[in-house]
């Protein structure tokens, strides 16, 4: 067998194993790369024209709130309710229809939560067919509630996606180039392909070129072999795919100029199903006659191959263009911790260290050469301290990292061990939410810095009235005492009747002062389990000297059961004096008869505690009781307007609320609610 | 001035009304003390020139009520309005309703003698004109009809001529009705009778 011999005179068993370690190098790509998708803060995944979930990421698995083996394959109408097909049911025809789709929608799903989605379905398109489209989902609830900083993500994304798609044909660019390469080997692949062929025949080239086949052996698999006849001519041509007749009489022609053609068609099988075919031809020129005498043929039936090289290029790809979309960056680092993956926009989150982003680099060096580099904020101090500390929860399950860039940027780090020992790390912009925060805690510092001042100035104001009495009782005996010794007419009677008032003018001003200063001084602004009654004692005795001169009958009707509230004590006693002040001014101002002050508290087991306090003064005027409660407003000759205000702030900061009872037939009665309660 | 002169204390609390008057009794004042505006009203006599010193809140008649109703008691004494700190537009409105002057408490020794001072010096020359009113307006009645007739003539302007066209009478009868007239009011010249008849038509 002259010929059989030469064709083994070729092989090389070297490129059979190198071929085989490809496909387990592709298999293992395949598998890190569901890692990334299954590690990503978002729904990524393909459906297909059919509209059925082709693949998704695990994240789909928690929203939906089923296994991903059932979702998988599950047509979209059956997995959305009706109300979220509804949603994107437009979207839906377009993304067929080959627009890019890049919208937000609120959707309820199955997890119970009504989120905020950015929808972004990139259609699968190949030469003008659409395959099916690609979806990332992101929640953006969290952000949208933020802050219009949302805006400028979005914008950001959009600018993303953009350039995942130039990346994409890029990519596809380097993918024909590769193509092209191993073409170039093809000499060397032919010769393996020859030894692993299983049908193999040779040819007789007439002198008019008809052929007939000479020899054979061999058949292509179990379920499928040409039919192959004696003197049979042309084995292909009856079972050719239709679009590649064309490429039988090209590849003749070749072989009759005295050239190797290698090809791969497409044939029908009997059952009706496509098979690729390889086969490598091999002219043998005589040269006496000047023509090709006999063509060898191996034939290879490559349809599981080429099924397997096309599902993982497509799931590559899918992937690729996916995880190209998200507006995080990521890195991905294998057992040895060795940098492996990757995406662009790392490299725009990191600029100063992209060149230092190479596969094979180790996470450690990263972070030092990003503190070299001056990066990090909070780095400058200590370098060394720093990149230990950061090391220490690296890598972390849970944990989250916010890290203050030096250029005033804050990027979010996660970094999540993956199954097989590697870690897959996450870096989000959050600048624009960090930015939001920080003016909002700005906002509310200020404000309660303002709420302080005005709440301090009308504890002043209060505390000034009291003290004036005592004050003057003693400055005036003090000026009669000094004006008698002038002229020489003190005597023994006089001087122990001032001393006597200005002692106790003393030691009332020192009561007063004593008060104010437990009710101001104590604590921090902390909530704490708070007896009622206490709160209400305290304050009574505060205002006790102003009850008493202005011949007010006050009523204090607590439960019996001694509730307690959870709250700051400072704060409520402050609502408790404020709404107790008001009433004592507004029955001194009217001069009511027989004023009286009722100051009631009830309690629902479980619920909370509510709190009147009601006069019989005149009561809140009509154009007063709509803008009560608002700054600034008051009805008496002197006071700053703020006390209901801010009594309304400190409640409702507790929970509860603060409202002027309307029911009430004389005076005014205010009221407020405090939820949860537990007892003594 | 002296234990002649009277400041009535008008003040609730019973320590800062006894103060006020130990400190204006060191100035050899007589001082009254009420615990009520009610009580003031009642229990009020006009021993002589002097002031009130009034604290503005009050139960019962509040210290602005008070106020306005010092005429109606037949209390002519000025009135020092004593506020609490801050209170700045209730003295205000306090002075508008006839205050004499307001204080806040607590208050210089100096100011509240001052005030006091000034106050029971206004209350002196406010007491004499009221005097002098009575006295005039006694003189006035003791002027028979027709010399009343000759004398608002005159004081109007008319020559003695005028008047006794006016009236019909002569005006020799006119210079006997003007001589009785300066006589009975007592004033030396024509124009002090003009000045006389404007400041009783005044008071």
């Amino acid at each position: 067998m002259q010929n059989t011999d030469s064709l083994h005179e070729n092989t090389n068993p070297d490129s059979v194993q190198q071929l085989r370690g490809e496909i387990v190098r592709l298999n293992r790509n395949q598998a890190r790369l569901v890692q990334i998708m299954d590690s990503l803060p978002g729904l990524v995944g393909y459906v297909d024209l059919q509209l059925i979930i082709v693949y998704a990421n695990k994240l789909i698995e928690s929203w939906y709130q089923r296994p991903r083996s059932d979702l998988i394959g599950m047509q979209l109408r059956t997995l959305f309710t009706d109300e979220h097909y509804g949603i994107v049911e437009e979207l839906l025809k377009r993304v067929l229809n080959g627009e890019e789709i890049n919208e937000e929608r609120k959707i309820q799903y199955p997890d119970g939560h009504a989120r905020i989605v950015h929808l972004n379905y990139i259609p699968d398109q190949i030469d003008d067919t659409i395959q099916g489209y690609f979806f990332l989902v992101r929640d953006v609830t969290k952000r949208r509630k933020a802050e219009n900083a949302l805006q400028v993500a979005n914008l950001e994304l959009d600018r993303r996606v953009i350039k995942a798609t130039t990346e994409l044909e890029f990519r596809n660019q380097q993918l024909q180039k590769e193509n092209q390469a191993r073409q170039k080997s093809e000499e060397r692949y032919r010769i393996v392909s020859e030894l692993m062929s299983d049908l193999i025949y040779v040819y007789q080239v007439d002198p008019d070129n008809r052929m007939q086949t000479i020899w054979y052996t061999g058949r292509l698999s179990k379920e499928f072999t040409p039919q192959i006849q004696d003197r049979h001519y042309r084995l292909w041509r009856p079972i050719i795919h239709p679009d590649d007749n064309g490429l039988l009489d090209e590849r003749l022609e070749r072989l009759l100029s005295n050239k190797t053609s290698i090809d791969e068609f497409r044939v029908i099988d009997s059952q009706g199903s496509t098979r690729w075919i390889r086969v490598f031809g091999r002219p043998i020129y005589c040269s006496k006659e000047q023509r090709v005498v006999q063509i060898m043929v191996a034939a290879q039936d490559i349809t599981e191959t080429k099924n397997a090289e096309a599902a993982v290029d497509q799931q590559r790809s899918r992937l690729t263009a996916a995880l190209e979309s998200m507006s995080d960056g990521f890195l991905l680092f294998d057992q040895s911790g060795s940098l492996v993956e990757f995406n662009d926009k790392i490299l725009q989150l990191f600029p100063k260290v992209a060149d230092k982003m190479t596969k094979g680099t180790k996470f450690e060096a990263l972070v030092e050469a990003s503190v070299k580099a001056g990066e990090i904020k909070a780095a400058k101090s200590n370098p060394q301290a720093w990149v230990t500390d950061r090391l220490t929860d690296y890598p972390s399950e849970s944990g989250a990292r916010e890290v203050e860039l030096t250029d005033g940027r804050w990027v979010l780090a996660t970094d999540r061990p993956t199954r097989d020992g590697g870690v897959v790390s996450i870096r989000t912009d959050i600048t624009s939410r960090k930015r939001a925060e920080e003016q909002r805690r700005h906002q509310e510092a200020e404000l309660a810095q303002v709420l302080r001042r005005a709440s301090m100035g009308e504890m002043a104001s209060a505390l000034a009235h009291e003290l004036s009495q005592p004050l003057a009782v003693i400055v005036n005996y003090s000026n009669g005492l000094l004006r008698r010794l002038e002229r020489e007419t003190l005597n023994r009677n006089d001087i122990q009747k001032a001393l006597d008032s200005i002692r106790n003018a003393g030691q009332r001003a020192k009561d007063i002062v004593k008060h104010v200063g437990d009710f101001v001084r104590r604590g921090q602004p902390v909530v704490k389990n708070e007896s009622l009654e206490s709160m209400v004692n305290e304050v009574s005795d505060l205002l006790h000297g102003a009850l008493i001169r202005n011949h007010i009958r006050y009523k204090v009707l607590l439960p019996t059961e001694k509730p307690c509230v959870l709250v700051n004590r400072i704060e409520i006693t402050q609502v408790l004096f404020n709404l107790l002040r008001n009433a004592i001014d507004a029955v001194v101002q009217s001069a009511t008869l027989d004023a009286t002050i009722i100051l009631q508290a009830y309690s629902e087991q479980g619920i909370g505690v509510t709190v009147s306090v009601s006069d019989n003064g005149p009561g809140v005027a009509d154009n007063l009781t709509n803008c009560l409660f608002e700054p600034y407003i008051t009805s008496k000759d002197s006071g700053l307007g703020m006390g209901l205000s801010i009594s309304r702030t400190i409640v409702e900061g507790h929970g509860g609320r603060l409202w002027l009872d309307q029911n009430s037939v004389k005076g005014s009665c205010f009221k407020f609610f405090l939820p949860v309660l537990n007892n003594e | 001035m002296n234990n002649q002169h009277f400041v009535h204390i008008v003040d609730d609390d019973s320590d800062v009304r006894d103060s006020v008057q130990f400190l204006v009794e060191s100035i050899d004042l007589r001082g009254f003390s009420y615990p009520s505006a009610d009580n003031f009203f009642e229990s009020y006599e006009n021993h002589g020139p002097g002031c009130v010193i009034l604290d503005l809140r009050m139960p019962g008649i509040s210290g602005m009520e008070a106020l306005k109703e010092m005429h109606t008691h037949g209390i002519y004494e000025p009135v020092i309005i004593m506020t609490g700190h801050g209170d700045v537009p209730v003295a205000v409105r306090s002075l508008k309703l006839g205050a004499f002057d307001f204080l806040e408490k607590p208050c210089n020794d100096h100011l509240l003698i001052e005030k006091t001072h000034k106050a029971i010096q206004l209350d002196m020359r406010n007491r004499q004109n009221r005097l002098q009113k009575v006295e005039t307006e006694d003189a006035l009645r003791s002027l028979s009809s027709r010399e009343q007739d000759v004398l608002i003539l005159l004081v109007k302007g008319n020559s003695n001529k005028e008047v006794a066209r006016l009236l019909s009478i002569s005006p020799k009868t006119i210079e006997r009705h003007r001589a009785n007239v300066m006589r009975k009011l007592g004033v030396g010249s024509f124009a002090e009778l003009v000045q006389m008849v404007e400041r009783s038509r005044a008071i």
